[in-house]
């Protein structure tokens, strides 16, 4: 796997033309690739028809400072590519890549839901989890409202 | 042609778990769906944050009430690629033994709900029949029906006992004979041909391009296999072969859970037979070391997906869980719009949802 994730990384530097900010390996068979938020509809597509066919699921998560979004993508074989990249937690946009890849249409909608990033070109960026009724400004994995529930559990205990 | 649109669920008798579908038709023909999720949401990822590992992993097993063995093993096995801990071989098997029962018991399950869908009860009734053969061998190796708490993290809970051996190969004889039967039924009898022959149609484009997963994707010809793609556990030690159907329709995934369940019996029988000796399980420290993980498995309806990062204490920072059902829905989406209302129940039911998985 070592190997493998190497030469994997020194392929992707050749030929992608963008910007990288860093490459490194994660977990089992993942070769992590680090962009600007910018680029994520032109590396996600390189990525796609690079061969990883499959986009998995888009992952994100409250750091603090800046949201992260990790988008999985896999062949039938490894490694599997997951890039990286954050937006600024107090403007978190990003262009949305559903055009491009139609699979990430829900995945998108559950981040825009739970952690308020607000996909820009998604042809329908609705409420999918959340009721009608959820306040528009309470995303419930920020930190701050997970703070909120770990305070709610201490109490019930 | 006027237009009307009209509500299926949440609360629908025809619809056994809540979820919302506005579908708009134009005389008999869909040419719209709107889904909305999040009715049976019980913010899981949320609240394994606020849990230490051990327990998470069993409240991640009660994502779904049919696939729990594949996230309790999943789980398991993404804490286990963070700490860098090798399970024993035996213990590797017998999570594979247990993967595989609950494979066949899903896809029973999935053939007796679609027969229902098509109005063929008899087919249901004795589906479900059989199915309590598997449910009584897993009953046998863990106590439980349905949560069976096998694995833990370093192995798992319990051994199998030379009876518990010898019961299982016994089941395994009834299901392969009954099996067998369901493949001729499922292939030869015209009242249900008649209701699933191009019905539900995705093509192989439209699998690949919707990021469908599982017997839906393997219907359209798409052979993808996450047991095959990133073997774990002991897959790497069995053979099996990975069904594909070019029909791209109900038929097709019919005929791909039908024979999934044959090669999973034959899979149950060599991990049996090669069973090795040893320990079930190592002990695994309850801290963490800092690092990120992603784990993926091939649960009955498809790929299943963990992604988990810990910041070295006995909590995990992040648990993302991407269940097979919630890929597979712009796959039923795409298979409605220009389909028969009449369809619009066989067709949903052909990606096997699961709405408790959907929502986590």
């Amino acid at each position: 796997m070592p190997d493998l994730a190497e030469q994997t990384i020194n392929i992707v530097r050749q030929e992608y033309q963008g910007d990288i900010q860093d490459a490194g390996t994660m977990g089992l068979h993942e070769v992590v690739f680090t962009v600007p938020a910018g680029d994520i509809v032109a590396f996600a597509t390189y990525v796609l028809n690079r061969g990883w066919w499959h986009l998995a699921t888009i992952s994100g998560q409250d750091l603090g400072e800046v949201i992260q979004l990790l988008y999985h993508f896999n062949a039938n074989e490894p490694p599997s590519v997951t890039i990286k990249t954050s937006v600024p937690k107090a403007a978190p946009k990003i262009a949305s890549i559903t055009p491009a890849i139609p699979a990430a249409t829900m995945y998108e909608r559950e981040v825009h839901d739970l952690l308020g990033v607000q996909f820009e070109g998604h042809p329908k960026l609705a409420r999918l989890v959340l009721s009608d009724d959820w306040p528009d400004d309470v995303f419930p994995l920020r930190l701050e409202e997970l703070a909120k529930q770990a305070e709610r559990d201490k109490e019930k205990e | 042609m006027g237009r009307i649109t009209f509500p299926i669920g949440p609360q629908h008798p025809a619809l056994k778990e809540p979820e919302s579908f506005r579908i708009t038709a134009e005389g008999e023909r869909v040419v719209d769906v709107d889904i909305r999720l999040g009715y049976v949401h019980r913010s899981i990822e949320a609240s394994c944050i606020h849990r230490n590992y051990v327990r998470g992993m069993y409240l991640c097993e009660r994502v779904c009430g049919i696939c729990s063995h594949s996230h309790n093993n999943t789980f398991a096995r993404a804490v286990e690629s963070l700490l860098q801990l090798e399970v024993p071989r035996r213990a590797k098997f017998i999570r594979t033994l247990v993967c595989e029962l609950e494979r066949i018991h899903s896809h029973l399950l999935w053939l007796g709900v679609a027969a229902h869908e098509v109005g063929f009860d008899t087919l249901f009734m004795y589906v479900w029949r059989d199915r309590e053969v598997v449910m009584d061998m897993l009953e046998t190796i863990s106590g439980n029906r349905c949560h069976y708490g096998m694995s833990t993290i370093g192995g798992v809970k319990f051994d199998l006992t030379p009876e518990i051996i010898a019961k299982c190969k016994e089941g395994l004889d009834v299901l392969d004979e009954r099996t067998e039967y369901y493949q001729k039924v499922a292939t030869e009898e015209g009242t249900f041909l008649k209701r699933v022959e191009g019905v539900g149609i995705l093509t192989e484009q439209q699998a690949r391009d919707l990021g469908a997963v599982g017997p839906t994707t393997r219907g359209s010809n798409v052979p993808y296999d996450a047991r095959r793609a990133f073997p774990h556990d002991a897959y790497p030690e069995v053979e099996f072969d990975v069904i594909t159907s070019d029909l791209c329709d109900v038929l097709g995934r019919t005929i791909v859970r039908v024979l999934e369940t044959k090669q999973s019996v034959s899979i149950c029988r060599q991990v049996l037979d090669k069973l090795p000796d040893g320990d079930i399980q190592v002990r695994a420290k309850p801290r963490v070391p800092e690092g990120e993980t992603v784990v993926r498995y091939e649960a009955p309806r498809g790929e299943l997906i963990y992604y988990m990062r810990s910041d070295g204490s006995d909590k995990p920072a992040r648990v993302k869980v991407r269940t097979p059902s919630l890929a597979n829905w712009p796959a039923a989406i795409a298979m409605l719009e220009g389909a028969y209302v009449a369809d619009v129940p066989i067709s949903i039911a052909s990606i096997d949802p699961c709405m408790s998985c959907t929502d986590r």
